[in-house]
C-alpha cells in the first residue's frame, strides 16, 4: 500500500503543474455555477464576452482534465520497452491502483465535492445529490477521462497519443456518420421518413436517441476501463488496441441501433393530443404588395400562410415549399424553398430563422413567409393576371408537453426530455421575478 | 557456481521477423559476461526479453531462478538495470530521482549512493532533462547500483560517451563489481570496452549465438597461425575444420586456428608440414577473434 502512495504522490508532484490550474477552473466554474451566474451569462443578457469566457473556462478545464490523464498514463509508459518502471520494483497491479486512486482521489472527487456543494447550497438533499453523482456526474466524468486514457495506455509518447487521438475520434465520427446516413436512408421505416422531413439534412453525433447514448456511454466507460485494466496487467498493446477498436465498434452500433428505452420517465406525462393531418385547412394570404428582391432579377412574393385546425398544443414548423403559380396556358411559375432545420435525438431545437406557421412572431403578428419567386420579365408581363396558385410543403408538428414544477428549491420532476430540477430562485434586474434556474445537465420545462 | 542467467532455446521475433533464434546461454554468478555483436544482432532483444520487457516468442530464459516472464518485484529488487534507451522522469532532479527509488529497495545503501553520487560527479541538484546522453547513462547507473543489485544488467551503456567518460565508467564498473562480487551482464558492439572488462563473452550474430565461453578459454584456443617454407608444397585439401580464414600463398599459409593446444598443435602442423621452416602462433585479442569470426560467418553467408 505504501508504494501505491508513494507512486501517486510522485505523480502528484510530476503534475503539480498542470494540477494547479484545473482546480482553479474547477473552483471558479463551481463558484459560477453555485450564483447561477451561468445561465444568466448564456442568457440573452449576458454580454457575448462573459459568455464566451464562461465557455472557454469549461472547455480550458475539461482540456487540462484530459492532458492531466494523458500525462498521468504516460509518465510511466505501458506501450514501448524503455520506460523506466519496467525494470523496478513495481507490479502491474500497484502502478494500476495508484493511477486509479489519483484519477479517483484528485480527479473524480474534488469535482464531486464542488457539484456536491453546489447542489447542496441550491436545496438539494443529501439523498438526491447521491443520486444525481452517481448517475449523471462520475458517468459524465469518466465517459471524458476513459478515451483519452485508453488512447495514452496504447501509445508509447505525447506525439503518438495526438496522432493516435486524432486518428480515432476521425474515424469514430466517419464510421459512425457512415452508419448513420446509411439507417436514415435504408434502415426502418421511421427513421427513413425522419429523412424524408429533413432531407439533406446532416446527422449529428446527437442524432441518437438519448437512451442509446446513456448506454453508450455506459458501455464506453465499462469497455474501455476493461482495456486499460488488461493492458495494465497483461502489457499487450496489440491485443489491446484489437479490443479497443472493437469496443468502439460496439459503441457505434449502440449509438445508431439502440431501441429499448431505459430513460421512460416514472410518471407519464400529460396526455397527448392528437393532430389529424386531413383537418388542416391550409390558407394562403397575400395582402398588400410585399416583395422581396433577389439576385439576378428575381422577385420574391412573400405572403402568410396560415394553418387552421392545429390543436392547441401543437406547432407546425415550414421545412420546405414547393410553389407552383400557373398564370396561363403556357406560363408556369415554379420556385422551392428549404429551410433547414436542426434536430437532436427526437426533438427539434429551432433555428432563428425557421418560420414557424400559427405561431404569431411576439410583437410583430403573423409572419410572412417567401410564397413564389419569378422573375421581374414575368412580373412585369403578367403582375395584372390571376392565376392558379398551388404549393407543397413540408411540415414538422412539434407538441408542446408542459407540466407544472412547484415553485421552491428543490423540486423534482421526471419528463420525457429529462429531469427537471429547481435549483434556487433569484432576483432578476432588480424585480423580484422567480425564474427558473437551470443546471447545466437538467432540461426543463415550465408551464 | 549457481547461474545466475540461464536461457534454453531462447527465441523472439517481432512479427515474422526473427530477431533472436535459439538463444542457449548461461551467465555464472559474480563473472561479468559481455554479449558482443554487431548492430541488428539481438542483443538488446535478447536482454529485453531476459528482463521482462518482451516476451519470448518460444523457448524460456530463467533469472535469478525465476522464468523471465515471472519477474516481479522481489526479483527486480536484486537487478540493476542501465540502457542507453531508458527512458528516466526527467522531470525530477538527481537527488529527487534517489529519493524516489530508494523506498522500492529495502538493501537501498544511502552513503552508497553519496559516495556513487561523488564518483560519477553528478550535481545532486540538476534536473535530468538538462543532462547530456552520458550524464544521463551515469544517472541510470547511480539509481541502478546504489542497493547493491545481485545482477547488473547494461545495455549499451558506452553508447554516446565520451573516452574520458568511458575510461570511468569501465573503471567504475570493475572497482564496485570487484567489491560486490556483482554479476554483470553486458551488450555492447565495443569489443574493446567488453574485452576490458568480461570475463564471459557471447557472440550474437543474426540472432544465433555463435559462441559462449570464458575470455580465457577463448584466447587459449584462438590463435592466428603463420606457417613458412621454402620451397612450395601442396597445402592439405580439404583444410581442417578448425581453421579459419585460411589465406594461401606460395611459401606462406596464414590462418585462425580455433582448438589451439600448445605444444600439440606446434606438433599437428610440424607433421602436416616437415619442411616447414616456421610456424608462428600468435596470441588472439578479443576483438581479432569477434572479427575473424564475423568474416568467417559473412563467408559462409
Amino acid at each position: 500500500m505504501s508504494l501505491i502512495l508513494y507512486l501517486l504522490k510522485k505523480d502528484l508532484r510530476c503534475l503539480r503543474l498542470l494540477l494547479l490550474p484545473w482546480f482553479i477552473l474547477l473552483l471558479v466554474n463551481s463558484l459560477v455555477m453555485r450564483s447561477g451566474l451561468d445561465r444568466l451569462i448564456l442568457s440573452d443578457e449576458g454580454t457575448e464576452v462573459l459568455a464566451a469566457a464562461y465557455v472557454l473556462l469549461y472547455v480550458l478545464q475539461q482540456i487540462l482534465q484530459i492532458v492531466i490523464v494523458c500525462q498521468l498514463v504516460q509518465a510511466d509508459a505501458l506501450a514501448g520497452t524503455t520506460a523506466f518502471w519496467l525494470t523496478r520494483p513495481i507490479s502491474r497491479k500497484q502502478l494500476l491502483l495508484s493511477k486509479s486512486l489519483f484519477v479517483l482521489l484528485i480527479l473524480l472527487l474534488p469535482s464531486l465535492i464542488a457539484e456536491g456543494i453546489v447542489l447542496q447550497i441550491n436545496g438539494i438533499s443529501i439523498s438526491q445529490t447521491l443520486s444525481v453523482l452517481l448517475q449523471e456526474i462520475i458517468l459524465q466524468s469518466a465517459f471524458f477521462l476513459v478515451p483519452p486514457m485508453l488512447v495514452a495506455a496504447l501509445t508509447p509518447s505525447l506525439a503518438r497519443l495526438v496522432v493516435t487521438g486524432v486518428a480515432s475520434a476521425t474515424a469514430f465520427f466517419l464510421i459512425h456518420y457512415a452508419v448513420l446516413a446509411s439507417v436514415m436512408s435504408l434502415g426502418a421505416a421511421s427513421k427513413r421518413r425522419m429523412n424524408a422531413v429533413f432531407p439533406g439534412q446532416w446527422p449529428t453525433i446527437l442524432s441518437a436517441k438519448p437512451s442509446a447514448m446513456v448506454v453508450s456511454a455506459i458501455l464506453t466507460v465499462a469497455l474501455g476501463g476493461m482495456v486499460i485494466i488488461y493492458q495494465y496487467l497483461k502489457r499487450r498493446t496489440l491485443n489491446s488496441g484489437a479490443a479497443a477498436v472493437l469496443g468502439m465498434c460496439l459503441v457505434i452500433a449502440t449509438l445508431n441501433f439502440w431501441s429499448w428505452d431505459l430513460l421512460k420517465p416514472r410518471e407519464s406525462l400529460p396526455a397527448q393530443s392528437e393532430l389529424v393531418p386531413q383537418t388542416l385547412k391550409p390558407v394562403v394570404r397575400r395582402e398588400g404588395r410585399t416583395f422581396m428582391r433577389g439576385e439576378a432579377g428575381q422577385l420574391t412574393i412573400l405572403g402568410q400562410v396560415e394553418l387552421q385546425g392545429v390543436p392547441s398544443n401543437f406547432f407546425l414548423v415550414l421545412t420546405g415549399l414547393q410553389a407552383t403559380l400557373r398564370l396561363s396556358a403556357e406560363k408556369v411559375a415554379s420556385s422551392a424553398f428549404d429551410y433547414p432545420l436542426w434536430f437532436f435525438g427526437e426533438e427539434f431545437q429551432l433555428e432563428k430563422e425557421v418560420k414557424v406557421l400559427n405561431e404569431p412572431w411576439p410583437g410583430i403578428g403573423p409572419r410572412a413567409i417567401p410564397l413564389l419567386s419569378v422573375d421581374t420579365e414575368t412580373f412585369q408581363d403578367y403582375k395584372d393576371t390571376r392565376g392558379t396558385y398551388t404549393a407543397e410543403a413540408r411540415l414538422a408538428a412539434y407538441q408542446r408537453l408542459s407540466t407544472t414544477v412547484p415553485l421552491k428549491t428543490g423540486s423534482r420532476y421526471k419528463g420525457n426530455s429529462g429531469e427537471v430540477t429547481l435549483l434556487g430562485i433569484v432576483s432578476r434586474h432588480l424585480l423580484d421575478r422567480a425564474f427558473q434556474f437551470q443546471a447545466r445537465r437538467f432540461y426543463c420545462h415550465l408551464a | 557456481m549457481e547461474d545466475i542467467i540461464t536461457t534454453r532455446e531462447l527465441s523472439r521475433s517481432f512479427g515474422r521477423k526473427p530477431v533472436v533464434r535459439g538463444v542457449t546461454l548461461s551467465v555464472p554468478e559474480g563473472s561479468i559476461f559481455a554479449l558482443i555483436g554487431p548492430n541488428g544482432a539481438g542483443k538488446t532483444t535478447t536482454i529485453k526479453t531476459l528482463v521482462n520487457i518482451l516476451e519470448p516468442s518460444s523457448g524460456e530464459a530463467r533469472v535469478l531462478g525465476t522464468r523471465s516472464t515471472k519477474l516481479g518485484p522481489a526479483q527486480f529488487e536484486q537487478i540493476g538495470y542501465v540502457s542507453e534507451n531508458q527512458e528516466l522522469p526527467d522531470w525530477m532532479t538527481v537527488r529527487q530521482l534517489l529519493a524516489y527509488c530508494k523506498p522500492m529497495y529495502p538493501t537501498w545503501d544511502d552513503a552508497f549512493a553519496e559516495s556513487l553520487l561523488r564518483q560519477l560527479d553528478l550535481d545532486p541538484k540538476q534536473r535530468i532533462k538538462s543532462f547530456s546522453r552520458g550524464m544521463k547513462v551515469k544517472t541510470a547507473l547511480l539509481s541502478s547500483l546504489a542497493y547493491h543489485p545481485r545482477l547488473l544488467i547494461l545495455d549499451e551503456p558506452f553508447a554516446g560517451l565520451d573516452a574520458l567518460v568511458r575510461e570511468e565508467f569501465i573503471r567504475g564498473i570493475l572497482e564496485l563489481t570487484g567489491q560486490d562480487r556483482w554479476t554483470v551482464l553486458m551488450a555492447s558492439h565495443e569489443i574493446d570496452e567488453g574485452e576490458r572488462l568480461a570475463d564471459w563473452i557471447g557472440i550474437l550474430n543474426k540472432g544465433h549465438l555463435e559462441l559462449c565461453e570464458s575470455v580465457l578459454s577463448l584466447q587459449a584456443r584462438f590463435r592466428q597461425i603463420e606457417v613458412r617454407v621454402n620451397e612450395e608444397v601442396a597445402w592439405p585439401s580439404p583444410l581442417p575444420a578448425s581453421w579459419l580464414l585460411a589465406e594461401k600463398a606460395a611459401q606462406r599459409l596464414q590462418f585462425v586456428e580455433t582448438q589451439y593446444d600448445s605444444g600439440e598443435t606446434e606438433k599437428a602442423l610440424q607433421q602436416l608440414f616437415p619442411m616447414a621452416q616456421q610456424v608462428l602462433p600468435t596470441p588472439m585479442s578479443l576483438k581479432s577473434i569477434f572479427l575473424a569470426l564475423a568474416r568467417t560467418y559473412r563467408l559462409a553467408a
